[in-house]
């Protein structure tokens, strides 16, 4: 069994709305082990995507424990966490967040830019994962010229762009029709495969996440099963 | 119903609300705080205008039994009136010093109340005083029969039998008084020299009976203007309760007038001294609004594009709420009532704090002066004309917020309706004034403008020293649509420049702001439409700001340029004709403060050909270190380029120096320098003998003069004279045989504190042994302060420098939260993706630079470019056009700095508000 790269132990998040006082996640207790391919499914408003917030330190628990490669999450700084979220992990959005100045190139090279590496390598790193996701040919475009499923693409060549060890994506397919996002999931998985990465999905599709190694079911903040603490 | 949900959208988010209050209450606060300092102008320009006039309405007896001692009282008490007095005037038919050897001419008697020289500033007392036993004589009369305060004064009166002597109690000076001699009958005054003032009771029992007896028994008809018997009523106005407006104040005046009349129906003719100074001030004061108005309008313009875009800034997220009550059932007139209702409110919101606004930054930048002038508790404020300038603006408030708040409201609402999809700016077609080249067409409407006003002599400066000035309304058409143009075109071309200059801005802003660096070039020049949108207003706000300090630095140094062309030098010494005083006379005007003085002398009956000419004579060694000599004032006589242009009659004359034409006369003893008007009517060219008739007036014979043309001129110092001829002093006096000087011109540091030393020197030496008139550049400029010339542009800058700090600063900063509000899910993906605060820093401030570097640079040469224009334009209110831009390069400095500042401040704040930013909320659907 491979060892655990990310955990959170009784983790959970309260926001404020007005008077109340909202738990959107309860102790949710989770270990995610390198390579392996996690789906976490349930309905809206679970806690789905605050969960994969937490994870990638974009968002801070009300309490309990975020560990990745052992280390506690809460003792980073932000700035910490930017470093750490630059060179260990990959994000995947929803609705591709690609930024529509920059052309997919560009777009591509961003988190190598970030991370100070040298325009060589970036244009050729860039290169190659655009060739790995079909798109080399539209390297020049802006993504407004590009399609859905084509910019969703250019999302996951940019999240693999600093070889991360883990990466997140929330709804990579939500926006996209089935076909597309059955594609996208092809492509998503095989490279997931091909770098050795851990993969977490936030999904609400069952097929999609049938394609995953686990499922983590949450229901009103709660895990519900697939903790990964059994196997 | 609606009025709740209208009310809710305004409140629901503060931040909105406030960003777009703030851009309304920046143009309504603009707009009214120029229309209260044009209130205070017309109040000041109504005041200097009557400042002049020591008496403001004298009613004359219709016949000599009326009894103006029990008028004045009764009039006095008249509301409005601040003050009357019984006056007597009654010709004599001569006055001898006792003693003395002179004869007199005849003169005038006043017999008043020793209270008439507390209650009217008319009568200067320069010797003695009033004593009801004795008798005060005016200067001019006690100077040419050398009377003395001590002597005994003789007069003699028609018709009466004994001749009267009176001890003489003092001297008074008359320079002020020419109205005392206003008759009910003749339009001009008749002036009278020999003038003496004696108690009324004294006259009444001395000389009212033969007088009154005289008057009765006269056979014919008196010479107009003069006074056998006629008793007078003074009326001094209460000023304080007049109207700022000269129109209306003018309607009080002439209301008072009358209610004089009434009170005494069929005995008293009065008139009112003050209707004339009105009616300058009124021309002046529609002037100085129009120029006022239009210099402020496009700080107007900018506010209300300001306002605009923060109305824009939140329009997604009002559109958003819109779409909710459209789901939940309110109709397209609902939705559209709703908007209406919430615009009103935010327009009267925007409207008051604007109007507070613009109170506000009129007395911070205008002073205590001007919180006095709007002080409503004061006696006589204009309540008529605060409420008109306060109207005016609300009125401009509610135009705003339609053009601003409610069109974009209501066409977000319309596309809702229609299911239109939301489209990204980028793919939208470019603007209507894009496509029909709206900046081209301005700026061609501009030149057209220009053109106009150029071949209808707009350009031509006004003759008339102190002369009233009309400014057209359509002059300023040209500025305007410049400037509006130039907007444009700034829009245009800036975005044009940055989408074609990506790879440069990255490759320059990678070297300064490292990695990131590059990114945000290909940004910026991705994001042109919107970089360039807010360059377009920094900039232009910066010209305006830049153009207003050009124009108004050169507008002081016209005023003062003017001032020394008119006085000839610092200070001009006239002495009376009676009192001729010889080149000599200069040595004794070297008071301390004075460093040079030249007597000039000047012949006002000199011929040229058959027509009178004044022609001068100066010494060029010493008027050289004198006057005001500036190079423009001289053509190269001898060039070709000259020649042509007085052959053809224009004014493209060769520039000429000033040391060679007065090297030229002072070289040739029988020299002449004549004025390029002069020498085009008579067809002079340099070398040309020319003959000139002189006047003897110790023979009072012409003598003719053979002199030989040396040098051209434009303008010479004292030329609004009429100082076309000049000659050698000492040639003029040697053939004239006049040696007498005109006057004398003084030079001094130039500081206003050494010219008011040196004239109150000269006037303590010299007013009271002989009649000399005294006139310094800080003189000529306060007797000017009537007319547009001397218009105190202080106030509008002061205020208007406020208002380009406050948007350039503020401003910049509202479109740099903008563009960090548009893109917040791009820096949120920023962060997510691991950029570190440092890098989004230094992202920000390479957008801010990038605006603030454009704005500085373009400003400051739309600036330089529109202060040209307005000199040009406006170089109708200077009697010498003014040759080149004056430079306020501490005010333009500071100008630079406060944007550096103001950008530096934004892309701090912009960049603390990004740090706060939480990436989730950031990502999650806005």
């Amino acid at each position: 069994m491979a060892e655990p790269i990310l955990q959170t132990i009784d983790l959970t998040r309260q926001y404020r709305v007005g008077r109340d006082m909202i738990t959107a996640l309860d102790r949710v207790d989770i270990t995610l082990r390198r390579h392996e391919f996690v789906a976490i499914m349930g309905p809206s408003g679970c806690g789905k995507s605050t969960l994969l917030n937490l994870m990638g330190g974009l968002d801070q628990p009300t309490a309990g424990t975020v560990l990745l490669d052992g280390h506690n999450l809460a003792g980073y700084g932000e700035e910490q966490l930017a470093a750490l979220r630059r060179s260990k992990m990959g994000f995947i959005f929803q609705r591709h967040d690609l930024f529509p100045v920059l052309t997919v190139r560009e777009n591509v090279e961003f988190p190598l830019l970030l991370g100070g590496a040298p325009v060589d390598e970036r244009r050729a790193r860039a290169e190659q994962l655009l060739h790995t996701v079909g798109l080399a040919d539209k390297a020049d475009f802006l993504p407004e010229e590009l399609s859905g499923g084509q910019q969703q693409r250019v999302g996951i060549a940019r999240a693999l762009a600093n070889a991360p060890a883990i990466l997140l994506a929330d709804e990579p397919t939500g926006n996209l029709d089935s076909a597309t996002a059955a594609e996208i999931l092809a492509v998503l998985t095989e490279l997931a495969h091909t770098h050795g990465l851990t993969l977490v999905m936030v999904t609400h599709d069952a097929e999609s996440a049938a394609r995953c190694d686990r499922i983590v079911r949450l229901k009103d903040g709660h895990l519900v099963a697939g903790n990964g603490r059994e196997s | 119903m609606t009025f709740s949900y209208a009310w809710r959208l305004v409140m629901r988010n503060p931040q909105r609300t406030a960003t777009y209050l703030f851009g309304l209450a920046l143009a309504v606060g603009l707009f009214s705080g120029i229309l209260f300092f044009v209130d205070v102008m017309a109040r000041e320009m109504t005041a200097t205008a009557l400042a002049p006039i020591k008496l403001d309405i004298i009613a004359h007896a219709t016949a000599p039994t009326v009894d103006a001692g029990a008028a004045a009282p009764v009039i006095a008490q008249q509301r409005g009136i601040a003050a009357a007095e019984a006056v007597t005037a009654a010709d004599f038919a001569s006055a001898v010093k006792v003693g003395g050897t002179h004869p007199s001419p005849a003169g005038r008697m006043f017999a008043l109340q020793p209270s008439y020289f507390q209650t009217f500033d008319l009568l200067q007392i320069s010797d003695g005083q009033f004593d009801p036993q004795g008798v005060m004589v005016s200067e001019a009369m006690a100077i040419a029969q050398g009377i003395q305060v001590g002597d005994a004064l003789q007069l003699t009166f028609a018709g009466v039998a004994q001749p009267v002597t009176l001890p003489v109690a003092g001297i008074v000076n008359l320079d002020n008084a020419d109205v005392l001699f206003t008759t009910a009958t003749e339009a001009e005054n008749a002036l009278v020299a020999d003038v003496v003032f004696v108690d009324s009771g004294w006259f009444q029992q001395q000389l009212q009976a033969p007088l009154a007896a005289q008057a009765a028994n006269l056979q014919a008809t008196p010479p107009p203007g003069s006074a056998v018997l006629d008793p007078q009523v003074h009326v001094r106005i209460d000023r304080s309760l007049l109207p700022a407006d000269p129109t209306l104040a003018a309607q009080q005046t002439a209301s008072l007038r009358r209610s004089v009349e009434a009170q005494f129906p069929g005995q008293l003719k009065a008139i009112d001294n003050l209707s004339n100074a009105f009616s300058a001030a009124k021309k002046d004061i529609l002037s100085a609004k129009i120029l006022f108005i239009f210099l402020g309008l496009p700080g107007v313009a900018l506010a209300a594009y300001l306002a605009k875009f923060a109305a824009e800034l939140f329009a997604d997220t009002q559109r958003r709420e819109l779409s909710l009550l459209r789901t939940r059932g309110a109709t397209p007139l609902q939705i559209s009532l709703i908007i209406a209702v919430a615009s009103i409110l935010l327009a009267i919101g925007g409207s008051v704090l604007g109007i507070g606004f613009g109170l506000v930054t009129l007395v911070v930048s205008a002073g205590a002066q001007a919180a006095s002038a709007l002080n409503p508790l004061a006696p006589g404020f204009d309540w008529g004309m605060f409420a008109n300038s306060v109207g005016i603006a609300f009125l401009a408030g509610l135009v705003l917020t339609f053009l601003a708040a409610f069109v974009p409201s209501f066409g977000a609402m319309r596309r809702e309706i229609t299911q239109e999809r939301r489209i990204t700016r980028r793919v939208e077609a470019p603007p209507l004034w894009k496509r029909v080249y709206l900046d081209v067409i301005l700026l061609v409407a501009a030149a057209a403008v220009l053109v106009v006003v150029q071949v209808n002599g707009g350009f031509k400066p006004s003759a008339n020293e102190a002369a009233s000035v009309q400014l057209s309304f359509y002059i300023f058409l040209a500025p305007f649509f410049a400037w509006v143009g130039l907007v444009l075109l700034t829009l245009r071309l800036v975005e044009r420049g940055l989408g074609a200059a990506g790879a440069q801005l990255a490759g320059g802003f990678k070297a300064i702001f490292g990695e990131i660096g590059e990114v945000a070039g290909k940004s910026i020049s991705r994001r042109a439409a919107r970089v360039s949108a807010a360059t377009a207003v920094i900039a232009l706000t910066l010209s305006f700001g830049a153009s207003l300090a050009i124009f108004q630095q050169t507008y002081r140094s016209e005023k003062q340029l003017v001032a020394q062309y008119i006085v000839g030098a610092d200070i001009r010494l006239t002495p009376a004709l009676n009192t001729p005083q010889t080149a000599e006379f200069a040595t004794k005007l070297t008071v301390p403060g004075v460093t040079g003085a030249t007597g000039v002398v000047r012949d006002t009956q000199a011929l040229v050909g058959s027509e009178k000419n004044t022609v001068y004579g100066i010494d060029a060694p010493s008027f050289r270190q004198v006057a005001y000599l500036p190079d423009s004032f001289f053509v190269d006589g001898a060039a070709q380029q000259t020649i042509d242009a007085m052959t053809n009659r224009t004014t493209n004359y060769a520039p000429g120096s000033a040391k060679e034409v007065l090297d030229a006369l002072a070289s040739t003893p029988n020299g002449v320098i004549i004025s390029v008007e002069q020498a085009e009517k008579y067809n002079i060219l340099v070398g040309d003998p020319v003959l000139l008739r002189l006047y003897n007036r110790v023979t009072n014979q012409y003598t003719d003069v053979k002199a030989t043309a040396v040098g051209l001129f434009v303008y010479f110092p004292t030329s609004a004279q009429d100082s076309d001829f000049i000659l050698n002093r000492d040639f003029m006096t040697q053939r004239s045989g006049n040696s007498s000087m005109g006057y004398f011109l003084l030079k001094t540091d130039g500081k206003a504190a050494t010219l008011a030393d040196v004239t109150a020197t000269l006037a303590g030496q010299f007013k009271n042994v002989m009649p000399v008139r005294i006139e310094s550049t800080a003189t000529v400029v306060k007797t000017e302060s009537s007319s547009l010339t001397s218009l105190n542009l202080g106030g509008l800058g002061a205020m208007e420098r406020l208002y380009t700090l406050l948007v350039t600063s503020v401003g910049l900063a509202i479109f740099l939260l903008a563009m960090i509000n548009e893109r917040q899910r791009e820096f949120g993906a920023m962060r997510a993706l691991g950029a570190n605060l440092g890098q989004l820093r230094r992202f920000l401030f390479a957008e801010a630079a990038t605006i603030g570097g454009l704005s500085l640079v373009i400003g400051f040469v739309v600036g330089v470019g529109l202060a040209y224009m307005l000199v040009m334009l406006l170089g109708v209110i200077f009697t010498i056009p003014a040759q080149s831009l004056a430079w306020p390069v501490a005010e333009l400095a500071l100008l630079a700095v406060l944007v550096v500042a103001g950008m530096a401040v934004s892309a701090y704040v912009s960049a603390r508000h990004l740090a706060r930013m939480r990436v989730v909320e950031a990502l999650r659907e806005l």
